[in-house]
């Protein structure tokens, strides 16, 4: 593994055949660092479109970048790309600083939302560019793009032109482009964009299988959080240009860093908040709606707070010690086997909670109801 | 029976009243354009040395003076050398300026791009003038690479628009592919975009091509006592007295030049795919 790091540049012929001998992808944490983004803005006039981002991409990680629209998310990818320059701070790999050079020089490998591929070469000349531009001899090159066929089961479309095949063909056709030379890092521009749902599914599941099964190393961009929950190890979210928050899915999910991590990735409720108190123990003491609860805080000291609360976390029952909201039933949507509820509350204005169906009998449009939360699973983030 | 009823009857008589005068004006003009034409095809088969219609003898007899007259074949020679490499030259000229309009962010491409299409709309007999005051500053009047050299700017808008219409359809995702996969940036450039451009830019030369060989406007100001261009020769003829063999020469222009126009169509039809 080591052998890689230290291994030919990544413009040589001889770093495109090394590829299958890449071992599996390394658990989180003992990986070391592939891409380093230090300081990165963007400005564009007087407009800031990335603002002093910092982060470090591990080798065999599934990086998303989770934002809104115009959040920075795809012009933190345009600068690690190549595509345009930073306004300041650098882009590293491997500890090289690669922020001024050309995208060809790069050695990186991206997907693009509407796949990019050349009209005019069939689809195995499109896998087996990357491959020519670097001068592997033919059989070699053949014998490459017959894996990466094979791998994205496109067996057989090899002499098909792009314009011959469905979008989702497409697209795995641009996986196998990007593929193909063994970039030390994929970036994927939203590559399920253009897709419809059943679709997106399945080569979510595809693009899984390749991030396992040859150790790739990616930085995803998108805005949909069920596609970075299903396909990351970390998620970084964005917002206006930086970072805000970065982590496991799992520790997002339950400890965001800051409301609007907590309401854009997790969809929780944000509550006002009367009274609180750090007991110093990453937990603190908060007053909320009439009720009084200890829970996990991530808010720093001194900031303004607001407690969130997700959607699952709110059901009928509950014992001492959990939040307690309570107000009139004002929508209901049935989502399948889940119930979503809007509760209009006199203390805490609009909360949303999701129940289970089957326990959701007797409700109705204008009923009075009140629910509750274990305090474990609420948080007292910093506020918006 | 409501008035509210009575609306979508008012509506199609309406409807069918517009479509009739639509088809009515499309009629008329496809007719005004094709009569003369085919009137003119009709009577380049007649076998008599002088106009009349309807024609006293049927034959090839203009076809067969035409080929036979040395001038006729030497005007044609003369329009068919400038046409040429006005065609070839416009090819060329617009591929710069197609990548400074659409891939650069050069302060000047909107004013590249309105340069480019002036031509179209700028008056002939002015522009004619203008390029006389000119010519006649710098001793062009009467050369042949003058007569290109005027040919070529009219020729470039036409080019111009054919081929900003198929660059617009080329996404740039498609260079940046290129370039993440290794690729230079003019090397990104001739493999993929100027690759999916060339059928654009072969119907713009075609249709530059056409445009210098039907010119008839240009050459009688610029052109020399020796310069006998096709389209002079046929005005030069019609000026002196009717010689019917013009109406064979018009009908193997018109045969030409929409055989010409039909492969710069398909072409241009090809790069968008």
């Amino acid at each position: 593994m080591s052998g890689q790091a230290s291994g030919p540049p990544p413009g040589s012929p001889a770093r495109a055949l090394e590829t299958s001998t890449r071992s599996s992808p390394s658990p989180a944490g003992a990986a070391e660092v592939v891409l380093s983004i230090r300081a990165l803005g963007k400005s564009y006039g007087a407009t800031f479109a990335l603002r002093g981002v910092d982060l470090e991409i591990r080798r065999g990680e599934l990086l998303t970048l989770l934002g809104p629209s115009g959040s920075g998310k795809t012009t933190l990818l345009k600068l690690i790309a190549g595509f345009e320059a930073p306004s300041s701070g650098r882009v590293l790999l491997h500890g090289r600083d690669i922020s001024r050079l050309s995208p060809a020089r790069r050695g990186l490998g991206m997907v693009f939302q509407h796949y990019a591929l050349f009209p005019h070469m069939t689809v195995a000349q499109n896998v087996g560019y990357g491959l020519k531009l670097r001068r592997v001899a033919r059989a070699e090159r053949e014998r490459r793009v017959g894996e990466m066929l094979a791998l994205l089961r496109l067996d057989g479309l090899g002499e098909r032109y792009p314009r011959q095949l469905s979008g989702g063909q497409q697209q795995r056709v641009a996986l196998g482009r990007a593929l193909a030379y063994d970039p030390e890092v994929i970036l994927m521009d939203e590559p399920l964009g253009a897709l419809d749902r059943s679709l997106r599914i399945e080569l979510e599941e595809q693009i899984r299988g390749v991030h396992r099964e040859l150790g790739a190393t990616i930085v995803y961009v998108t805005h949909d959080q069920r596609e970075a929950l299903a396909l990351s190890d970390r998620i970084a979210v964005m917002r206006d240009g930086a970072l805000a928050g970065v982590g496991a899915p799992a520790e997002l999910y339950r400890l965001p860093p800051d409301g609007f991590v907590a309401s854009f990735f997790a969809a929780a409720n944000l509550l006002e908040v009367q009274a609180h108190e750090l007991l110093g123990d990453g937990r603190a003491r908060v007053r909320c709606g009439g009720c009084e609860i200890a829970c996990p805080v991530t808010a720093p000291e001194g900031s303004p707070v607001a407690l969130a609360v997700r959607r699952r976390s709110l059901r009928r029952a509950g014992t001492a010690g959990d939040l307690r909201v309570a107000g009139v039933v004002s929508e209901m949507v049935l989502l399948g086997d889940e119930q979503e509820i809007a509760l209009r509350t006199p203390l805490l204005g609009r909360i949303v909670a999701v129940l289970d169906e089957r326990g959701c009998a007797g409700i109705a449009l204008g009923q009075e109801l009140e629910l509750f939360a274990p305090a474990q699973e609420t948080v007292l983030v910093a506020a918006l | 029976m409501s008035g509210a009823r009575r609306w979508p009857d008012r509506a199609s008589l309406a409807d069918r009243l517009t479509a009739a005068a639509g088809g009515a004006v499309g009629a008329a003009t496809a007719l005004a354009l094709l009569v003369p034409a085919v009137l003119v095809a009709v009577l380049s088969f007649s076998d008599d040395s002088f106009f009349d219609f309807p024609p006293h003898a049927w034959g090839v007899r203009q076809y067969r003076v035409l080929l036979e007259d040395p001038r006729w074949g030497q005007a044609l020679w003369l329009s068919v050398r400038i046409a040429l490499p006005v065609a070839a030259l416009a090819g060329l000229v617009v591929v710069p300026m197609l990548f400074a309009v659409h891939r650069s962010r050069l302060p000047l491409r909107g004013a590249v791009q309105v340069g480019g299409l002036m031509g179209i709309v700028l008056p002939i007999s002015a522009y004619a003038v203008a390029m006389y005051g000119l010519f006649a500053q710098v001793g062009l009047l009467g050369s042949y690479w003058g007569l290109v050299l005027a040919y070529l700017a009219l020729a470039v808008p036409v080019t111009m628009l054919v081929t900003s219409a198929a660059m617009s359809r080329i996404p740039v995702e498609l260079e940046l592919a290129a370039m993440v996969a290794g690729a230079g940036r003019v090397q990104a450039w001739l493999a993929v975009t100027l690759r999916l451009l060339a059928p654009a830019i072969a119907a713009g030369a075609v249709l530059a091509f056409v445009s210098s060989l039907d010119e008839a406007v240009l050459i009688n100001f610029l052109g020399g006592p020796g310069q006998q261009t096709l389209p002079k020769a046929i005005l030069d003829s019609v000026r002196y007295g009717l010689d019917p063999v013009i109406t064979a020469i018009a009908t193997l222009l018109m045969l030409a030049t929409s055989l010409a126009l039909a492969l710069a169509s398909r072409l241009a039809r090809g790069s968008a795919a």
